[in-house]
């Protein structure tokens, strides 16, 4: 039913979503934290520049990696590193502004009584503003990982659609649906179906347990 | 034309949607409610208007390989002048225009970059039996970013492994990629130098890659390297016992309304009258082509 080259390309896709998933995390979730609560007059460019990949036409910010990886002379240009980046890029506004929106909607008064008591900014961001707004985060993240195993224009363009190397679920179907010759689509399709409803199983799951606690 | 006015219906539409955020405070939810219907039977009407005045009487609809398409709208133009016919062109990879036709699409004529998906058409009588008609030849070759690059004496240069990765078009869709696949499984080298071969969407794409540096020897079609001249050289040619033929084939679609004319575009575009398009573009047409191909 799966050729090696369609279980290299389910292998990948999981494999690609999940890095880029832990790699941009953390610098996300700092992010929207500090978007919700700055003052600096650099908030309103950064904000842009971050949340640009929403609206910019995938294949635009899979060009625009690729001539910044060349520029730079990165050795990723055409790896499944380039997918990660270019997957978190375009996938990082959902999870940034799924962040900020939840630490936007979090009660003012507990951090800064917290502050008044004395702690820290990192002791009030570890204690108050990620338990209180973990429901965000992890949704935000959730969201996240979903859009950067479907990405597509971009990952094309940085990392091509070489099969058994480079080739994600997406571009394995495409390819498939390119090629009047190529043998059936939909077990690939099937998996695609079945790992994005597990995912949203498992985040509302999450979600709701976390809620009760 | 059908394109024309679904557009401007959609366009009108469009505008009425957009009126009703200012509304909303103005008026009850009711009044907009009504516009919103009245909008929207508007785009109907004229989404239906439209499909019923347009009895496929319009301008002859030619689908394309990407690597003619150059090709196939000059000659378009050309025949336009001369038979006052207008003629659409749509281009996309050989294999899904292919596929596009075969579910039912709009097309009078379907020019084919691989002789392969024209059997796959015949044989479920998509297109006309009679109507396959040879167009011209193109070459496979090795191209190198910049002008001026040492000619290759043989293929086996390739393995020279500081030359880093090689673009060719995906073998999975693209005529051009299965050619080069199988031009160096015949040169025994493609298990060898798969872990540098990079997989571009189409043949244009691996030239691209290739003509702006990102990597520097791809495999792609002579024309390609015609049309980026600036900015690559052709440092290896093909010849073409090395990989199964690469003909252009045309064909009239079994659902066209304008038969007659389907049949004199390709008559047309195989005729000698262009065949100076068809070698501007670096493509193999006449006596040439056939001598090549054997």
């Amino acid at each position: 039913m799966f050729s090696p080259d369609d279980l290299h390309a389910i292998r990948l896709s999981l494999q690609v979503s999940a890095v880029a998933t832990l790699v941009f995390l953390i610098p996300g979730v700092l992010l929207g934290t500090w978007l919700a609560q700055t003052s600096s007059r650099w908030r309103t460019p950064v904000q842009s520049v971050a949340m640009v990949p929403l609206i910019l036409p995938p294949v635009v910010t899979g060009l625009c990696i690729l001539y910044l990886l060349i520029e730079i002379e990165s050795s990723i240009k055409f790896t499944w590193w380039a997918s990660v980046l270019a997957s978190g890029v375009v996938s990082a506004p959902l999870l940034i502004r799924n962040v900020r929106a939840s630490v936007e909607g979090m009660d003012s008064r507990l951090p800064a009584v917290a502050a008044t008591l004395g702690a820290s900014r990192v002791r009030v961001f570890l204690t108050i503003t990620l338990p209180v707004c973990w429901k965000g985060i992890v949704g935000g993240a959730v969201l996240f990982w979903a859009r950067a195993m479907g990405e597509f224009g971009a990952v094309m363009v940085v990392a091509t659609n070489t099969p058994g190397r480079t080739q994600t679920i997406p571009l394995a179907i495409y390819s498939k649906l390119e090629s009047p010759l190529a043998p059936s689509i939909w077990p690939l399709v099937t998996v695609s179906l079945l790992i994005s409803l597990l995912a949203i199983l498992l985040s509302e799951r999450l979600v709701r347990k976390n809620g009760h606690s | 034309m059908l394109y024309v006015d679904a557009s401007s219906a959609q366009k009108t539409a469009w505008l009425g949607f957009g009126m009703i955020g200012p509304l909303r405070n103005s008026r009850g939810f009711r009044a907009v409610l009504l516009q919103n219907l009245f909008m929207l039977s508007l785009c109907f009407f004229g989404l239906s208007c439209s499909r019923s005045t347009e009895v496929r009487s319009g301008p002859l609809v030619v689908f394309a390989a990407s690597s003619v398409a150059d090709v196939i709208t000059d000659i378009a133009a050309r025949f336009g002048t001369e038979t006052k016919e207008r003629v659409v062109i749509s281009q996309g990879s050989s294999g899904k225009l292919c596929k596009q036709i075969r579910l039912g699409a709009d097309c009078d004529v379907y020019v084919s970059a691989d002789t392969a998906y024209l059997d796959q058409l015949q044989e479920t009588t998509t297109i006309l039996d009679d109507s396959r008609t040879v167009l011209a030849g193109n070459q496979l070759v090795v191209v190198m970013t910049g002008k001026e690059r040492e000619i290759w004496t043989g293929i086996e240069k390739l393995q020279t492994g500081s030359l880093g990765l090689i673009a060719i078009a995906s073998p999975e869709h693209a005529p051009a990629g299965k050619r080069a696949m199988e031009a160096l499984k015949r040169a025994d080298l493609w298990e060898r130098l798969y872990p540098r071969v990079l997989c571009a969407d189409n043949v244009r794409m691996a030239a691209r890659y290739v003509a702006n540096g990102s990597i520097d020897v791809g495999i792609v079609y002579a024309t390609d390297a015609e049309a980026f001249w600036d900015k690559m050289s052709v440092v290896y040619r093909f010849s073409s016992e090395d990989h199964a033929v690469i003909s252009y084939e045309g064909a009239v679609c079994a659902s066209t309304m304008n038969k007659s004319l389907a049949s004199a575009f390709l008559k047309y575009a195989s005729s000698t009258k262009v065949a100076d398009i068809w070698e501007h573009h670096g493509f193999i047409v006449g006596d040439q082509s056939r001598n090549f191909n054997q």
